[in-house]
């Protein structure tokens, strides 16, 4: 009999459509809100840094992955959507040319040098940021801010400073739905980025752990130090950094018990920072300091598979020793 | 204790309506998911007793067998009839004539897929024919393969169907690990598998997979893990026997 040419590939003969491609291109979507919060606010400055940012990272990435001769991977929307964070990590006034020098420290070093995506330890997003944040006091083009003339009322002061100098602060609603001075573009308004985690949780790219624990762990510690909490959750970057970098996929914990124990951690450093050191930066310090304990966290966190009932372990353990 | 998805509640029903006043046998609502049907698990959802390590089924006061090995056993016993065929699920989006058939084992594939209303072999180029299921099943080269013992079913997917190949490391989004349902980590087994360090594979429990594909279903990076994880096993296995 004639035999059709039939494919013999491997079992599961079938796949979810969930591909990286499709995860990055919902946590883009979910940044619209806030994209457009600062749009509205700082208009042309806010759409110069995302496309200098945007265009960074394609860039960088396409160099980086010919250089070392590695399939261009731009596609996957990772790359991108790094750019698309270090623009949001900065204030909107900040000259374009240093968020896209953080954007190709966070994209070529952060991650295609530590091994392309699924191999950098760091949150390559922060990485960059954090770069710079250490690079600018010797470097002066670095500090270049805009004045726009649109904006009149916004002081110099962030939130977080005001507080921590105990200035008067704009209440916690204001500071939650959108607040002009609040520094960096992702800071502008805590509501606009919680609508596209919620929308995060609903496509399942995040899970509730890590954003809770950092949240409850400030709420509470805050409250226990005597400072207003609502003030802290909403000022300063907590919700961008427990709802979108410190879920990143490739740079937490697997466990749901693993996420709890670095969420507290981000926690716990965040109040460190607000309450006792300069506040700035304060946490991307966390996470990325959070990050290089993950490793330690899975180890730790192992559970036990399911042929290795707890009885049963504890028999091995106890016939090992 | 009979095991039924709770998906199916007219089969439910009729179970329970054949079995009333009887206490000997019971009826177990499953939750609709895979892999529902391996051993352990069975074991774990009808009595909740835990299933260690290499410990066999009779060892717990179970035997956990499918409805068509019950029939065979049955029809043996009773009327001696040798096992000479078995009920076969033949479905795929562009069989004509889907169901459940009693085949005679032996019969070639392609005779199956005929009767099922394919009327040219040769239109099925560039599609998979699939001896069992989607999650673990088989694909045939060549149809003239027979019916087996235990094939379950007889999948045919349209090229358009067929997953794709390539795939990039692993990214780390821990779907594998919140579904495998050994609670393994077969985002790093694999990775360590890919890597050929066996002895970090087997400290992560790379032993215990039952290579029921659902990683590899959900990855999305792509990556063929439960292939690795098979090869790798393969290679321990062989080592074991070395050290012998």
């Amino acid at each position: 009999m004639e035999q059709p040419q039939l494919v013999s590939t491997s079992s599961p003969h079938l796949k979810s459509d969930m591909k990286i491609s499709t995860a990055m291109r919902d946590v883009m979507l979910a940044l619209v809100p806030i994209v457009l919060v600062a749009l509205y606010f700082y208009r042309g400055y806010a759409l110069i840094l995302l496309v200098a940012c945007l265009a960074t990272a394609a860039l960088t990435e396409v160099i980086f992955r010919k250089l070392m001769k590695k399939p261009v991977t731009l596609n996957d929307g990772s790359a991108l959507l790094t750019g698309l964070f270090v623009a949001l990590l900065f204030s909107a006034t900040t000259v374009w040319w240093t968020a896209a020098i953080a954007t190709f420290i966070g994209v070529g070093i952060g991650k295609e040098l530590m091994g392309g995506l699924g191999w950098n330890r760091f949150n390559p997003a922060l990485f960059g940021y954090v770069a710079i944040f250490l690079l600018a006091p010797y470097f002066t083009f670095l500090n270049i801010d805009y004045t726009p003339w649109e904006v009149s009322v916004v002081s110099q002061a962030t939130p977080l400073a005001m507080m921590q100098q105990g200035m008067e602060m704009p209440a916690w609603w204001e500071l939650f739905v959108g607040f002009q001075g609040a520094g960096a573009m992702a800071e502008l308004s805590p509501l606009a980025l919680l609508l596209g985690a919620a929308y995060l949780f609903y496509r399942k790219h995040i899970y509730w752990q890590t954003p809770v624990a950092i949240l409850a762990t400030v709420f509470v510690l805050t409250l226990l130090f005597g400072a207003n909490p609502l003030l802290h959750l909403f000022a300063g970057g907590l919700f961008l950094g427990a709802f979108y970098m410190a879920t990143d996929w490739v740079t937490s914990p697997m466990t749901d018990k693993g996420k709890l124990i670095f969420g507290i951690g981000i926690g716990l450093l965040i109040v460190l920072f607000r309450l006792g050191l300069p506040p700035t930066g304060g946490v991307a310090f966390s996470i990325l300091i959070m990050n290089a304990f993950v490793p330690l966290i899975d180890k730790v966190t192992k559970r036990p598979s399911f042929s290795e009932p707890k009885a049963a372990a504890q028999d091995s353990k106890a016939s090992s020793a | 204790m009979i095991g039924i998805e709770v998906n199916k509640p007219d089969a439910i029903e009729a179970i329970n309506k054949i079995i009333e006043g009887r206490d000997d046998i019971e009826v177990v609502p499953l939750a609709v998911k895979y892999p529902q049907g391996f051993k352990s698990h069975m074991i774990k959802a009808a009595t909740g007793r835990d299933v260690p390590r290499g410990a066999r089924s009779a060892e717990l006061g179970c035997i956990v067998r499918n409805v068509g090995t019950t029939v065979a056993s049955y029809e043996a016993t009773v009327y001696d009839k040798p096992l000479i065929e078995r009920i076969v699920t033949v479905s795929g989006p562009k069989v004509p004539n889907p169901g459940n058939y009693v085949i005679r084992i032996g019969t070639p594939i392609a005779h199956v897929l005929k009767e099922c209303g394919i009327e040219e072999i040769e239109e099925l180029e560039g599609h998979k024919v699939i001896n069992g299921g989607p999650m673990t099943g088989l694909a045939q080269l060549d149809l003239n393969a027979p019916v087996v013992k235990n094939t379950t079913g007889v999948l045919v997917l349209p090229p358009e169907m067929i997953a794709e190949e390539g795939y990039t490391d692993c990214v780390r989004c821990d779907k594998c690990v919140e579904m495998c349902p050994i609670y393994l980590y077969p985002s790093k087994i694999s990775t360590f598998a890919e890597a050929a360090l066996f002895e970090e594979a087997e400290a992560w429990d790379i032993m215990d997979c039952i290579e029921c594909g659902i990683c590899t279903y959900v990855c999305v990076a792509n990556r063929p893990m439960v292939q690795m994880i098979r090869r790798a096993k393969q290679e321990i296995q062989k080592k074991q026997r070395a050290a012998k």
